[in-house]
């Protein structure tokens, strides 16, 4: 169920141009599959994580008609970001982390969920699961680098691609994600 | 259509540049457009938030990174290294600069991707890739405008303030050959296109660094675009270049500083991506660049430290003084002719530099001392009280001149009789100069070059 943190979480995630909801585990697959079919996403690249099998998310994707590649991809870097006609992709991702006060996703690079990954597509679909919301960015960030090793990378990440250089106003999909919805479970 | 871009402080003289800028319609237009929405985001964040007290210990934590700054760097270049990066400690730009030639030379490479970077700008890094025969590609959006048109960035965070949507269209147009239409959505498309070809080539990727993190040897680079992310994860070669001030002690403070950064910059309080990297790819990844190399640039930083002009180091590049500056809201960014413009650049020009080349005579003078960058300052620079500072250190012939004058004065308003005599003289000169208008817009004599670019009010408060 939806807590107080959650609720703020969701809250400030408007506030960055971002979207999302709270669902159930039952829920998550076919939150996922209509929101990649809202975005017009024809293919999903999706973290290899216990997470993504838990929720069951690469049997109803596919069940929807669209291609999931699992993460390691061994595309290419110019299939991964688009180029040569590429299907549309959206990433999906499981955040290690998220920041109730700023909207912000700590996305953790490992061997099963690259650091680019939120990055080279079209769209971003995160699946946070409620429990690893914390108020604010210190604690987020004491948490993340707490025990050694170390992860090598960790993208911290608030709302869709943006850029300001035209006249100041705010345009999205700069090089990033044009849109970023957070799935929050349980 | 613009000059060939010439390397800094080889411009014309700061008198020429102001008058070329000052005459500029469309850049005045822009620059306060751009001023008035950092104005109306930064009254939104001190409404939200209490942005006082968090300047507050953003400064107290910049003071002590600062006083420890040895240490620190001693600290963060041992956790890289431990983490399977390089570490390079550059003493000079050209150091830095020779450094990464080297190793573009050494790797073959054709194309380098850089994200934003003023160090790279201050070191010269484009030039002396473009030298050895390296194709360089700005991917910042604002910054590849400035290269397609051949121009040098006007702000440190907004580099093309100064170009509207019919002019960026335009360098698109001749760009790639193809239609593009003058709006912001399908030129963003455009550019998100044309730079993943670039990504997807490039050897090398190089950005600058915010603040390193000395706990952990992590590297924080902010972003919004997404950029950033691309040219740190997907080249073979990252290259971080990083000023040797640039670092914090833990995540603590990073955590801090990350925060009032993106909210001092442009009145928001996230930044959209923040890449924070502790090392090159490990054993099973599949991105991530195969080798790190941080570059710490001295540059004449380390030799602030323990002089009256220390403060300048604080400095975390958000660009909010600019904004500030009405001085800079006139004349923009190229008219400093440095890569740091701007109340900041004023300083930091020619203390790095030292203080009798061509450009630290001018910057230090380009101010009202109004000290509106002082309070704009997320970690509290004096800057105001800097400029004076310097302006002291610079001994050309006619700063030696207008020293004599300024202390015939001093002298002469002493004299409370001399004063009052001196005021009403004045003001009856002015009525008589100004006949019926509320300004004079030109004095005679020798006291008309300094009314060739300001104007004196003939009544007070003028109107």
């Amino acid at each position: 169920m939806a807590t107080a943190l959650t609720d703020r979480f969701l809250a400030a995630l408007e506030r960055r141009r971002a979207d999302g909801r709270a669902v159930t585990v039952a829920d998550a697959a076919a939150a996922c599959v209509d929101r990649l079919g809202a975005w017009g996403a024809r293919r999903a690249l999706v973290a290899d994580d216990d997470l993504v099998a838990e929720v069951g998310v690469v049997a109803a994707l596919t069940d929807a008609g669209i291609e999931v590649v699992t993460w390691p991809a061994d595309l290419g870097w110019r299939d991964l970001l688009g180029l040569d006609d590429a299907p549309p992709t959206c990433a999906v991702t499981v955040p290690t982390a998220a920041v109730a006060q700023r909207g912000t996703l700590l996305i953790t690079g490992s061997p099963g969920h690259g650091r680019s990954l939120d990055a080279v597509g079209w769209w971003h679909l995160a699946l946070l699961p409620s429990e690893r919301i914390v108020e604010t960015l210190a604690e987020a960030l004491t948490g993340a680098f707490a025990d050694a090793p170390h992860p090598s990378a960790v993208s911290l990440v608030s709302g869709p691609s943006r850029t300001s250089d035209i006249e100041k106003i705010t345009t999205y999909g700069a090089h990033g994600a044009l849109a970023e919805h957070v799935l929050v479970i349980g | 259509v613009s000059d060939r871009p010439v390397g800094y402080g080889e411009g014309p003289p700061l008198r020429e540049r102001t008058r070329r800028a000052v005459a500029d319609r469309t850049l005045r237009g822009n620059l306060a457009s751009s001023a008035a929405s950092w104005a109306a985001g930064r009254r939104r964040m001190r409404d939200e938030q209490d942005f006082d007290a968090m300047r507050d210990r953003a400064r107290a934590i910049r003071t002590e990174n600062i006083r420890r700054l040895p240490e620190l760097l001693e600290q963060l270049s041992e956790r890289v290294i431990a983490n399977g990066g390089y570490v390079m400690r550059a003493p000079t730009r050209d150091a830095a600069a020779t450094y990464i030639v080297n190793l573009a030379r050494a790797e073959g490479a054709t194309v380098v991707a850089k994200s934003k970077s003023m160090a790279s700008e201050e070191i010269k890094l484009n030039e002396a890739l473009e030298a050895a025969g390296v194709r360089v590609v700005e991917t910042d959006m604002g910054e590849w405008i400035l290269q397609l048109a051949e121009e040098r960035p006007s702000h440190i965070v907004a580099p093309a303030v100064h170009k509207n949507r019919a002019e960026i269209a335009e360098l698109f147009r001749r760009e790639s050959g193809e239609d593009i239409p003058d709006d912001r959505e399908a030129l963003i498309a455009h550019a998100r296109r044309r730079l993943r070809e670039d990504f997807a080539a490039a050897e090398i990727g190089v950005s600058g660094v915010n603040i390193g993190v000395a706990e952990t040897g992590t590297l924080c680079v902010m972003e919004n675009e997404g950029n950033a992310r691309l040219v740190t994860a997907l080249p073979r070669i990252h290259v971080a270049i990083m000023g040797a001030e640039r670092v914090v002690a833990d995540w603590d403070e990073a955590a801090h500083i990350l925060q009032i950064l993106p909210m001092a910059a442009i009145g928001d309080d996230a930044s959209t991506y923040v890449n924070l990297i502790s090392g090159p790819r490990r054993e099973g990844e599949t991105d991530g660049p195969q080798e790190l190399h941080l570059i710490i640039l001295d540059g004449g930083r380390m030799s602030l430290r323990g002089t009256r002009f220390e403060e300048a180091l604080h400095c975390i590049r958000c660009g909010a003084c600019l904004y500030s500056c009405p001085m800079w809201r006139t004349v923009g960014g190229q008219a400093y002719d440095s890569p740091y413009s701007g109340p900041i650049g004023a300083v930091i020009t020619p203390l790095l530099e030292g203080t009798s080349s061509p450009r630290a005579t001018e910057l230090p003078f380009l101010s009202s001392l109004c000290g509106a960058c002082h309070d704009a300052c997320p970690v509290g620079i004096p800057l105001h009280d800097l400029l004076v500072r310097l302006r002291g250190e610079v001994r050309t012939r006619p700063h030696r001149r207008r020293d004599r004058v300024m202390r015939l004065w001093s002298t002469a308003w002493r004299r409370p009789a001399v004063y009052r005599a001196g005021v009403r003289l004045t003001r009856l000169g002015l009525r008589i100069l100004g006949r019926r208008r509320s300004w004079v817009t030109r004095l005679p004599g020798p006291a008309g070059r300094w009314t060739s670019q300001r104007d004196l009010p003939t009544r007070w408060p003028p109107r």
